[in-house]
């Protein structure tokens, strides 16, 4: 086990994305192939709620997700339209994925990145709730998490059907 | 050999197995073969997405523009799906106009009684105020035409008028499908008919949240396990 820090995003963290991550996952098929993070943190400058955070071990960056806390609302009856926090994006570096580099070199990264956007959630009030759409290599990861993840199956409302899951808090 | 991350950053635990929730983690990882992406997907023209995905109607507008004219037929969360919709659209719009690539445009109908409804020239200009510097006016059209649709759908099937989701549980050796309002209430459904179940009862999904009649899928391989 190692030490990270779990921050919000810098140019440094960016940077990583853009010299480090973008070339090694070009051509490489995977699902975030053409994600850019310079301009997912560009629209987080302009949106009200978006925040982006890394996780950073070593000096470099091994995680980045973007999170909306103010403008999605929840879809299951039981706690529907109360707030949550929205995944808008989250991604491990190429080398953390077997995939790319096997044995890839930090485990846990997107696991550690989902408890962090459940505390988030905890600390606005919202009692842990979270929600987001899974790229379809992902799905066995998020049913297997142990956080009270609801599968929704694909959204029709969402261009790609993307799967939906959003957690199931009671009331306290 | 893989290091791992721990969960709360600066732990001084240096044995994985001192850390039961660490170890959850990465079996769920290692069970996806370390993918664990979410977001959208951007197709074959991401940069250009990228670039315009700022633009877009601001849901405020639209909301209480529906709220002024639909407020008696409808409610917040079908107001929630119609901008949902509608945002998706013009994004995708908005990527179309920025390319000027040639592309198939989608019949979009002209639904005569929507216009009843929300008066198409009020809806015209509070989609133009945003959007009329980055969309032609057959652009803006779309989207006003599209809009239209949307809400015409939602009127006809109101998301507040949906039936209960249905509920997928599973129990140690069966599984049960119900109807409810919550999970509380399918699993109480459960219990009250099959008085021999006692064991814990484990949501795996759930339909009809997110479409009226949406199909339910199971994957044997990794949700009964």
């Amino acid at each position: 086990m190692v030490d990270a820090i779990l921050t919000s995003v810098t140019e440094k963290h960016l940077e990583d994305a853009t010299t480090l991550w973008e070339p090694t996952l070009r051509g490489s098929g995977e699902e975030d192939e053409y994600w850019n993070w310079v301009s997912k943190s560009y629209r987080t400058q302009f949106l009200p709620g978006d925040e982006l955070y890394a996780i950073e071990c070593d000096g470099i960056t091994q995680g980045l997700m973007t999170i909306d806390i103010l403008k999605k609302r929840c879809y299951i009856e039981s706690q529907l339209r109360r707030r949550l926090v929205y995944i808008r994006a989250l991604a491990t570096a190429p080398w953390n994925r077997p995939a790319i580099s096997n044995p890839p070199t930090y485990k846990g990264v997107g696991g550690t990145l989902i408890d962090f956007a459940i505390a988030r959630s905890e600390e606005l009030g919202y009692q842990g709730r979270i929600g987001f759409h899974a790229l379809p290599g992902a799905l066995v990861f998020y049913r297997k998490l142990r956080v009270g993840l609801l599968d929704c199956g694909p959204d029709p409302e969402e261009p790609d059907n993307l799967t939906y899951f959003e957690s199931l808090r009671k009331d306290r | 050999m893989s290091n791992s991350i721990p969960s709360q950053p600066q732990s001084t635990i240096d044995d994985t197995t001192h850390d039961p929730r660490l170890m959850e983690l990465i079996e769920a990882e290692d069970a996806a073969n370390g993918e664990v992406g979410c977001g959208r997907d951007l197709g074959n023209k991401p940069s250009v997405y990228l670039k315009t995905c700022g633009i877009n109607i601001s849901d405020e507008k639209l909301r209480n523009l529906l709220r002024e004219y639909l407020g008696h037929l409808l409610m917040e969360l079908d107001f929630d799906s119609i901008i949902n919709q509608v945002s998706h659209f013009v994004e995708s719009l908005v990527v179309q106009e920025h390319t000027r690539l040639e592309h198939q445009r989608q019949e979009l109908m002209l639904l005569e009684s929507v216009v009843e409804h929300i008066p198409a020239k009020e809806l015209k200009q509070c989609i133009e105020s945003e959007l009329g510097e980055f969309c032609s006016e057959t652009a803006i059209e779309q989207i006003v035409q599209h809009t239209h649709q949307v809400i015409h759908y939602t009127i006809l099937q109101p998301r507040h008028k949906w039936p209960h989701p249905i509920w997928v549980l599973s129990a140690l050796e069966k599984v049960y499908i119900a109807q409810a309002s919550s999970l509380d209430a399918a699993i109480a459904q459960v219990k009250a008919q099959y008085p021999h179940e006692i064991g814990e009862l484990q949501v795996i999904k759930v339909g009809g949240v997110l479409a009226q009649n949406q199909v339910i899928s199971l994957d044997f391989m990794n949700n009964f396990k």
